[in-house]
Formats: structure tokens, C-alpha cells, sequence
């Protein structure tokens, strides 16, 4: 299981443990995290499991693919760090990893 | 042959989601089909039909069922239709690009070009309600002002607009005529050809001039005419159906009436919960494309199944106490009211925005409202779609 920090931008803060392999996105929903409403499911036809991830463990994920970059523009503000959570896959090196739930999702 | 073998490993249940009885009785049919995940019926030449959420979700979601036609059967309804959803029903690389293409329509930029239409729109109608004081919450709220919306937005006038209006009430029981019915839709085509052909020639600042002039997906001939067609009808009647539910329900519990009307900012959680609860558009059908396992059935290749989702959205596994509506539900939008997987509602933000936005207006500017609920009926002959045709109102300003 690996720690991910949920941060909404009021300062509240959930942790959810992930099993290793998971999507952010599973694993935020099996959690019951709001703010991750993931509406097709990880299929890259929505932008509704938006996350933005700073530094240090932004670097430590594989980029976007066409298609997520793509749909991020379809995401509400999206900036450098923004992420669809349902592409980010968890493993070990991102334990305690920050994630920002955007406001305009909660 | 086989299809008896295969569906004998499965319960069979008498079932048609077309019937009146599934419109009348929704809720109770519902409840029963969930004891059966999946299950067979001999209805439309035979279908399976899952109504667990998780079964569903595992249908709209896995590519080893497809919205794509063959002949006269396949396609995302059941029975398949005359008409080609485009881009529900294309499938595969194509339909990943289409998407890509036709995404931005409904995108945050395009919603906020949208907001001013709708915005005037909305006033212009409760203004008249208010007048009256006496209305229909169907004819002069909830299906014009989808219509308005989404038809100014594509770039039709506003006397083309009535034309496909009508097409959509003939088509889903506001008009139970077939014959009408036909004759609206071939007018229907009249309107949208005219305003593809106007557009190809001279693009404006409008919908179908975006789909005309992007590039990701070249759309022309049939395809561009059934895009238009998809965005014309998807954004109309569910949205409807859904506002008529949501209406109806908020007259009659006085403790949610006023907690949305003293904290606003609730009645975007509060649609999320409509749209579980009533689910407006019942099901989605697949087909599928190779052999493949669900709830314990065998799949073959070519057999058509029924994601039954106003079961699927109470299914109490996903959702305790499913038959309240609990604006405050942890997880509250998990529901598949808007499909799933790739083939997601593409206009989700715009209906989840007119619609937040309509009852807002509707709780600022006519608080007390009520419902004449003896006087008003549901669709009858339109078990998918679960609508009202008639639902006097008073502003009790």
C-alpha cells in the first residue's frame, strides 16, 4: 500500500492507501475521496479525476500521453502540474505523494 | 441453437424496458430485476440485461462490447433504430478521434459561450411563468429551454428550433402517432440539412460550424448530418425528464426546498443525486464483440446486452439506502445516469450545468411553487425515457 495525500484547497487534507499497480483514480474512489468523480472511468473521455501533482513526485511520473494532454484542456484551470489521476499509476517511490483536488470539483 | 445453451446457464425473466408497465412502475420493476445481476428475456428477439452497478459499469466500460451497427441490429438501443448516434454508435480508433474532435463543443470554454444564451433564456421564461402565475412545468420550462439552449448553441433560428422540438415530442410520447412521428423527423431532416448546407457554405461562430471546421475528424454527408442529429436529441429530452423528476420531487419535501434555497451552492450535489435517482435515460445496450464473461455468462460474439441503469443506480452495494434521495450520499456521483467508459455523455457539462442553473432560478424567483400532481402524467409509451408529458404549476407568488 502506498500514502497518498488528497489536499483540498481549503487545507483539508485525506489519505487514501492505494495498492501498488492502482490508478490514483481507483484508488481514490475505492476511498470514497471527493472531488474524483472519474465519470467514464478511466477510458480518457472526461477530465473529471483532475489532480494537480507539484514537486517532487511530478517528476517521478511518466508524462501525459497525447491524448491525456488533450483532455486536460477540458479540465477547469489546468496548470503544469495538472493531471487526469485515472493515468497515473501508484508505485513505491511515490509514497506520500500531494495530490490537489481542484476546487471547481468539490 | 447456441443461443439457447448459452442463455440456459442464465435466469430468464419476462422483460421489455419499452413497456408501459416499466414506465408506470419503474421503481418497483426496478427493485425486483436488481435480485438478478443478469439475467435473459425474449423481448426484441432476446437480450441479456445486468442490472448491478457493478455488471453495468463492467458493460459500458469494457471494449469487448461495441456500439457499433451491423445490418439492422447493434447500436446503443434496443431495438436498434433508425437513426445512426454519432459518436455513440462508432467505435474503436475512430471513435477515440471523433471524441477528440467533438469534445471541445462542450468544454469549459464552450460552456462559458453557452452561459449568456441560457442565462436570458431562463429569465424570459420564468418571467412569463410569473406573469401567469398559473403554467406547465413541461411546455414552458423544461423542454423549451433545454431546446433553446442546445439549438441556438448549434445555430439553428429559432423557427427551425420549434420544428425539432416537435420531433422530439412526437418521438418520445408527448405525440403517440407513428405517422406523426415520421412526418416531424423527415421535417426534422429538412432543418438540420438546411443548416449543414448553410454552414458549409458561410461558417458562423456556432456548433455546427465548429464540427464542419475542425480537423481532427473530418466530418461530412451522413456522418456530419447524424452529429448534428445526436447533439440536437441528446440535449433535449433527458434533460427534460430530469428537471420534471427534480421539480416535482422539491415540491413535495419542504426540508430540501428550503435548505437549497438558503445555500445554493448545495444544488449541484443535489442534481448529481436527481440524476442517480431518476436516471432519465433508463438503459444503454452493447453488443458483443468477441466471446467474453460477465456475472458468471458466457458471452458469444454478436449477442446484444442491456445495461439497465435505474437498477444499477439503486443497486444498494454501491449506494446505501438507494431508495432515498440523500443529497449528502458519499460518493454521490458514482451513479451512471450519464453512461460510463468511453462513450460517456459528451454534453454532461452543459446538462449539468442548465439544469443546476434552472432550479436555482426556479427556487429564487418562485420559492413557493407547487404542483398540481393529480393533473399531471408521465409518458406512457416511452419506458426509456422517463419523462413527463403534462405538470400544472402555480408560482404562488
Amino acid at each position: 500500500m502506498v500514502s497518498v495525500n488528497f489536499c483540498y484547497e481549503d487545507g483539508i487534507e485525506k489519505v487514501a492507501d492505494i495498492p501498488q499497480g492502482m490508478s490514483v483514480m481507483e484508488g481514490a474512489i475505492k476511498s470514497g475521496i471527493d472531488g474524483i468523480d472519474a465519470d467514464c472511468g478511466g477510458a480518457l473521455s472526461c477530465a473529471t479525476c483532475h489532480v494537480r501533482i507539484p514537486s517532487p513526485w511530478r517528476e517521478l511520473i511518466p508524462p501525459p500521453c497525447a491524448a491525456e494532454r488533450e483532455m486536460l484542456e477540458f479540465a477547469v484551470d489546468p496548470d503544469d502540474r495538472s493531471r487526469l489521476s485515472c493515468q497515473v499509476i501508484v508505485g513505491p517511490e511515490l509514497e506520500g505523494m500531494q495530490a490537489i483536488v481542484p476546487k471547481s470539483q468539490r | 441453437m447456441s443461443d439457447t445453451l448459452t442463455a440456459g446457464r442464465c435466469p430468464h425473466l419476462a422483460f421489455n424496458h419499452r413497456a408501459k408497465e416499466v414506465a408506470l412502475n419503474r421503481e418497483e420493476i426496478s427493485k425486483e430485476l436488481r435480485q438478478t445481476p443478469i439475467f435473459w428475456t425474449d423481448a426484441f428477439g432476446g437480450y441479456y440485461v445486468v442490472t448491478s452497478h457493478e455488471l453495468a459499469k463492467q458493460v459500458l466500460r469494457q471494449s469487448d462490447f461495441t456500439t457499433v451497427k451491423t445490418g439492422d441490429t447493434g447500436g446503443v438501443t434496443i431495438p436498434s433504430t433508425q437513426f445512426n448516434f454519432v459518436p455513440a454508435e462508432v467505435d474503436g480508433p475512430d471513435h477515440a478521434r471523433l471524441r477528440r474532435a467533438l469534445n471541445p463543443m462542450f468544454g469549459p470554454q464552450a460552456i462559458e459561450k453557452i452561459r449568456p444564451i441560457m442565462e436570458s433564456a431562463v429569465r424570459d421564461a420564468i418571467d412569463a411563468c410569473i406573469e401567469k402565475g398559473e403554467f406547465d412545468f413541461v411546455h414552458d420550462i423544461a423542454e423549451p429551454l433545454p431546446a433553446k439552449v442546445i439549438l441556438t448553441y448549434l445555430g439553428f433560428d429559432p423557427a427551425q428550433a420549434q420544428v425539432v422540438v416537435q420531433a422530439g415530442q412526437s418521438a418520445m410520447g408527448t405525440s403517440s402517432n407513428p405517422e406523426q412521428a415520421a412526418q416531424a423527423f423527415a421535417r426534422m431532416r429538412e432543418v438540420i440539412e438546411e443548416l449543414i448546407a448553410a454552414r458549409l457554405e458561410t461558417p458562423r461562430d456556432d456548433g455546427v460550424s465548429f464540427m464542419i471546421e475542425q480537423d481532427v475528424y473530418p466530418l461530412r454527408g451522413q456522418e456530419l448530418y447524424w452529429a448534428v442529429f445526436t447533439m440536437t436529441v441528446g440535449g433535449i429530452e433527458n434533460v427534460a425528464a430530469l428537471l420534471e423528476n427534480s421539480f416535482l420531487h422539491i415540491a413535495q419535501t419542504p426540508d430540501l426546498r428550503q435548505r437549497l434555497i438558503s445555500d445554493p451552492g448545495l444544488i449541484p450535489r443535489a442534481v448529481e443525486e436527481f440524476i442517480r435517482f431518476f436516471t432519465p435515460g433508463g438503459g444503454l445496450a452493447r453488443t458483443a464483440a468477441t466471446e467474453v464473461e460477465i456475472g458468471g455468462v458466457t458471452l458469444k460474439p454478436g449477442d446484444r446486452i442491456f445495461a439497465w441503469l435505474p437498477s444499477a443506480n439503486k443497486d444498494e452495494n454501491a449506494f446505501p439506502r438507494p431508495d432515498e434521495i440523500d443529497i449528502d450520499r458519499p460518493g454521490v456521483s458514482q451513479h451512471l445516469g450519464l453512461g460510463h467508459g468511453r462513450h460517456f455523455c459528451i454534453g454532461a457539462s452543459l446538462a449539468r450545468m442548465e439544469i443546476a442553473h434552472i432550479i436555482g432560478q426556479i427556487l429564487e424567483r418562485m420559492p413557493n411553487y407547487s404542483v398540481d400532481v393529480e393533473a399531471s402524467r408521465r409518458f406512457e409509451n416511452a419506458g426509456n425515457m422517463y419523462g413527463w408529458w403534462k405538470m400544472p404549476a402555480k408560482t404562488n407568488a
